[in-house]
């Protein structure tokens, strides 16, 4: 599959949501990223065919998705941000309520609802009410209800939100066992979840999309900009405004910052390695918020 | 194919004239194209057919399809929807006729109770944040809103017919087609209010500020014998005029809750301004 996105732009009463995006996705995970009202959900929820844009397209294999209608839902599994449940419904309920909605037959869900609440983990609950679920458990439910159709296409809104760090692993190790075939796009705040498995990263700022490129590329453009620092405490607000300073170690009465600076920015920094994390400092001048919003 | 079955396809053609093929056809090259152009032609073809295995359905089809996915959703509308709306119909409607109200009046003031409380019901997905994943779905919101729509107007049709029923047989002296036209008016046109407010708030308190204002006007009629009245008057013509009226008005504001979503694609429902 190849999902061509065109001039997309969206607008909302008094804000320009979207930009011009102008990109294309074929099968592999794309991590997207980019600090809170980057436009990030909005582009989600397009490609989600849940939200028009103001101006622009999304196409399937050249075919717009508002031509296919239905039939381009059905390529998809969904996971939004914000995902409300029908708290009488048991975790078995639902996976079968969504089955009914993407249109497969009651022996096609059967056996997929039981391989798919056993790989979320929730086989256990599956009689449970979703009103007694946990934040993460319905997370889960929610990415299991994404795979139900065997989708070409999976869009996922911040999905490890919520999970604990196994989880967060056992997610990340899923995703890449089954994008072989499929786009996976996937959005986060988290920047170690795309880290290693992204195909690409789309950079969006402001609604525009900033940078889509491979992680190496990326990291390659920092190069030598990365700097590990040492330096008092009470120095630290110095190097702040003089530099773009990530994380920030104390150490006694001393601090380790991490600096991103064209040139050395003291005479003690160590040039170090560059991450996807001062990637996303380096674009928005800002760290990643830690759990999303 | 081998050079033996060449033969024998072509028996009469001189072995000369075959060698001479084969040398023209060995200068022909094939390149293998690259594998990543190969998988691509691949997954491009196999969304294809994953395509035309389900081609664009016909009005007909459509129709067919809404009627299924009407069938498919009762089975996962909450329960105590059905139970609480029909204690409360039969409670009302026991209560009234003990308080010596006539059978009209009785009809008149009840009749949009289920379709109120099952509005509720019908936009709960959009009240608990689920409408966005339904309407990511093969059968979409618009869809799904509307399948729930005609269960609740029908199962209100079905509790107003059998009171009227029952009503027109207890010797009351009330006629079965003057009672459904009695219980018309105010199950469309409160239908067709309520649908109005509940794009502009959430279905909970919609239909809670409607309950509350609809049982003050039947609290009216009850305390005010010239307006009980007025309700004899929706027997004849004027309650056709004013059925048919509600009627149209209630599909109206049925349609526009679907237009809202599956043409705006709930860009007001969904997204605020962020």
């Amino acid at each position: 599959m190849r999902l061509t996105i065109e001039q997309v732009s969206r607008r909302f009463k008094r804000r320009q949501a979207l930009e011009a995006i102008d990109c294309e996705l074929t099968p592999g995970i794309y991590g997207l990223i980019g600090p809170n009202g980057a436009g990030k959900t909005t582009l989600m929820r397009i490609l989600a065919d849940v939200l028009r844009p103001s101006s622009g397209q999304v196409a399937a294999n050249g075919t717009p998705t508002a031509t296919l209608g239905e039939r381009y839902r059905d390529l998809l599994g969904y996971l939004p941000q914000e995902l409300g449940f029908y708290s009488y419904f048991t975790g078995e309920r639902f996976m079968r309520y969504m089955a009914y909605l993407k249109g497969m037959s009651g022996a096609q869900a059967e056996g997929r609802i039981t391989a798919l609440l056993r790989l979320v983990h929730l086989e256990d609950q599956r009689s449970r009410k979703i009103g007694h679920y946990s934040g993460g458990m319905k997370r889960r439910l929610g990415i299991a209800q994404a795979l139900l159709n065997d989708p070409q296409l999976l869009i996922l809104d911040e999905p490890t939100a919520g999970l604990d760090p196994k989880e967060r692993i056992r997610l990340r190790n899923l995703l890449s066992d089954i994008s072989g075939e499929r786009i996976v796009l996937l959005s986060t705040h988290i920047i170690t979840d795309i880290e290693y498995i992204a195909k690409e990263v789309l950079l969006l700022k402001e609604g525009r999309l900033a940078r889509q490129d491979t992680p190496e590329r990326i990291l390659s453009e920092l190069t030598g900009k990365v700097w590990e620092v040492e330096t008092p405490a009470e120095r630290l607000g110095e190097l702040e405004r003089a530099h773009l300073v990530g994380n920030v170690q104390r150490r006694g009465s001393d601090v380790r910052a991490r600096v991103i600076a064209e040139a050395r920015p003291a005479g003690n920094a160590m040039p170090a390695e560059p991450r996807l994390e001062d990637i996303y400092l380096y674009y928005f001048g800002d760290l990643p918020e830690e759990g999303g919003s | 194919m081998n050079r033996k079955a060449i033969n024998d396809d072509l028996g009469d053609v001189p072995e000369a004239e075959l060698d001479r093929l084969e040398r023209l056809l060995d200068s022909w090259q094939t390149p293998q194209a690259p594998a990543d152009e190969i998988e691509r032609t691949i997954a491009a073809a196999s969304l294809e057919l994953r395509l035309r295995a389900t081609p664009a359905e016909s009005w007909p089809q459509r129709m067919l399809r809404l009627l299924r996915l009407v069938a498919g959703e009762l089975p996962f509308m909450s329960r105590s929807f059905w139970l609480a709306s029909l204690l409360l119909y039969a409670v009302g409607l026991l209560s009234l006729l003990q308080l010596q109200q006539t059978p009209e009046l009785a009809l008149f003031a009840l009749a949009p109770v289920p379709m109120l409380l099952g509005l509720g019901e019908s936009l709960r997905s959009r009240d608990v944040g689920m409408l966005e994943l339904e309407m990511s779905c093969r059968y979409n919101g618009a869809s799904v809103m509307l399948a729930k729509l005609s269960i609740v107007g029908v199962y209100t049709a079905a509790l107003n017919s059998a009171a009227s029923l029952w009503l027109s047989g207890t010797g009351a002296g009330a006629q079965l087609g003057e009672l459904t036209l009695v219980w018309l008016t105010p199950f469309t046109l409160t239908t067709a209010i309520a649908l109005a407010v509940i794009m502009r708030m959430r279905g909970s308190q919609a239909v809670l500020l409607t309950l509350a204002v609809w049982g003050m006007c039947c609290l009216l009629l009850l305390l005010s014998p010239e307006l009980g009245h007025w309700i004899g008057r929706l027997t004849g013509g004027l309650g056709m005029m004013t059925a048919a009226l509600g009627g149209c008005a209630a599909l109206w504001q049925g349609w526009r809750v679907a237009q809202r979503l599956s043409t705006e694609r709930g860009a007001d429902w969904l997204e605020t301004d962020h």
